[in-house]
């Protein structure tokens, strides 16, 4: 079998600021890392995109500074360059930047940071819209922001490298804690995952008193309240909030090797310990301190029901199963997005879209966490399975079609509503008097553009959502949050709702 | 810092996963979400006893909070 080319990509100037004397030993880490993965078969090559040495090895200009735009570009000529099977990030955010994309739903978080634009073939920009087609595997081996910890380092390096794939069956236990307000839904993903949520912890009353020998699983699942800069996940029943876990109850009951998917809002944030309330490290940094291998969730808020499947539920399931399957994490994560988007296509509304941004892969996109599946009618090389993924994501470019703002039409600025919309409204728990937002979707293939048109009566699809201004937490009453009405001029072509309660 | 302003409340991103009845502080400058440092940042009954007052608090400005440090003051 041949050598697959991974790359390490970073910042040397970041890296020097924050590390001064101790980057050498950084450096040092990195290069193990790279002499280890050859026994991987992985030629690897460590890329500092602000060092003209660096990249005159790969063959790429170097940046004269590294901001947003120039890391994308960087990166995007390091794919064109070299087609690596595995694009690892190296640092926080104040090491190599997360890209930040303009917030396409109607809620508190202005930007969304994301590794997505890094995973497309897309040029540099700040609209989600651009990114529909991830065709790389990247991921992010995450650094403590703003904190010089070698002990952190040392112990993430040491566990890639002495990294040994296990059998499968390893994975079928599982620790997870869900919010009592989303058991529904949790219960529903434990059960598609493991076969059953016998084991699955509803907070409250679960609170992080967890045993070593609860938290042994090697993969921790999480649907929880999160906040930003903030060392718990919260759990929810009324108007109860408690605690159900924080990071410091983590250290020294993690078994090496743990895969954790985190569905709450900026559950994957990493940020600096110091500004945080009582100083204490972000959870994903936490769990990679005590020998985590993997770690998937979001950088904003996040959406999902409370009841059946959607957004944050499919992503981080979809990248579960993957890891389960025997891919590495990185082609989990990839396969995880890109099955988002062929289940959520062909139009996206905006809160697919913002799913689509805000979770990204921490940990090293090239370990396959367990061994490999034997199947008696065939096997893909890894460059097989990069061709399939990169065609496929270039499909997914061509053929999804995003939602953009547009004005209300004047024609609905009445308040009144068709019989069909009515009917939506009265189904959903929704009075039709909420917050209203029209998005238009925005084909970008001809021939789809076309065929809509001819088989809708050239009217352009449109996403109508309704958002809710009162609390839905009501005793004896089924309330929703989101609706998304999906028409064509007067015709309803299907709804959702997102967050239910009930 | 400082700010002094009337508390009320109001749905944070509704729809989403950390949708909640969240407590604000609405100033001259613009309205902050309040939490108390190393308060839970859902749900806070000292912070709700503020509700429908003005008061003057003591904290710290981020980009997600004002983190209120010390006890707030009711003002006319």
């Amino acid at each position: 079998m041949s050598h697959s080319i991974k790359v390490i990509i970073t910042s040397k100037t970041n890296l020097q600021n924050k590390y001064e004397k101790k980057f050498t030993a950084v450096d040092k880490l990195l290069r193990q890392l790279a002499a280890s993965d050859k026994k991987r078969q992985l030629d690897t090559h460590i890329i500092y995109i602000d060092d003209k040495t660096s990249c005159k090895k790969v063959g790429i200009k170097p940046v004269a500074a590294v901001t947003k735009q120039s890391a994308k570009e960087a990166v995007d000529a390091v794919a064109r360059k070299l087609n690596p099977a595995y694009i690892l990030l190296f640092g926080s955010q104040d090491i190599f930047p997360f890209q930040e994309v303009k917030n396409p739903a109607k809620d508190d978080d202005p930007t969304v940071p994301t590794d997505l634009p890094y995973a497309c073939e897309s040029a540099y920009g700040t609209d989600v819209s651009a990114y529909t087609g991830p065709v790389r595997v990247v991921g992010r081996i995450p650094d403590i922001p703003a904190t010089v910890d070698m002990k952190y380092l040392g112990i993430v390096f040491k566990n890639i490298i002495g990294y040994k794939k296990i059998p499968s069956a390893k994975l079928d236990k599982y620790f997870s804690v869900s919010a009592y307000e989303w058991r529904k839904s949790t219960a529903e993903t434990i059960t598609n995952l493991f076969g059953n949520a016998g084991s699955l912890k509803l907070a409250p009353p679960a609170k992080p008193a967890y045993t070593a020998k609860d938290l042994s699983p090697l993969v921790h699942f999480y649907n929880c309240h999160g906040s930003p800069i903030d060392s718990n996940f919260y759990g929810q029943k009324g108007k109860q909030y408690p605690v159900a876990q924080h990071s410091a109850n983590l250290n020294g009951k993690i078994s090496t090797g743990t895969v954790v998917a985190s569905e709450c809002c900026y559950g994957a944030t990493v940020y600096n310990p110091d500004s945080e309330d009582s100083k204490s490290l972000s959870i994903a940094n936490t769990y990679f301190y005590n020998h985590a291998i993997s770690f998937v969730g979001s950088s904003t808020v996040a959406y999902g029901p409370a009841t059946g499947q959607g957004l944050a539920d499919l992503i981080t399931q979809y990248f579960v199963r993957n890891v389960k399957q025997g891919a590495s994490t990185g082609r989990a994560f990839l396969e995880a997005r890109q099955k988002f988007l062929s289940v959520s296509g062909p139009h996206l509304d905006v809160y697919e879209l913002k799913t689509l941004a805000q979770f990204y892969l921490l940990g090293d996109p090239s370990v396959q966490v367990v061994e490999d599946i034997q199947v008696e009618n065939g096997a893909d090389s890894i460059s097989n399975r990069r061709l399939n993924l990169f065609n496929k994501g270039l499909n997914l470019h061509a053929t999804i079609a995003p939602s953009g703002k547009m004005k209300k039409p004047a024609s609905k600025k009445t308040g009144k509503h068709p019989a069909a919309v009515k009917d939506i409204l009265r189904q959903s728990g929704f009075s039709g008097e909420e917050n209203e937002y029209w998005y238009k979707v925005k084909m970008k293939n001809k021939k789809m553009d076309s065929f809509a048109k001819g088989f809708l009566n050239k009217t352009a699809i449109t996403f109508r959502t309704f958002i809710q201004n009162k609390h839905p937490l009501k005793k004896d009453t089924r309330n929703f949050s989101v609706l998304v009405i999906k028409q064509c001029g007067e015709e309803v072509l299907g709804w959702k709702v997102y967050h239910r309660k009930s | 810092m400082k700010l002094k302003g009337k508390v009320v409340t109001g749905i944070f991103s509704p729809g989403s996963k950390s949708e909640h009845e969240a407590v604000y502080l609405e100033t001259e400058e613009g309205r902050h979400r309040l939490k108390r440092k190393g308060g839970n940042p859902f749900s806070d009954e000292s912070l709700k006893a503020f509700i429908g007052k003005n008061i003057i608090a003591e904290g710290e400005l981020n980009d997600y909070f004002f983190e209120i440090t010390e006890d707030p003051e009711e003002t006319e």
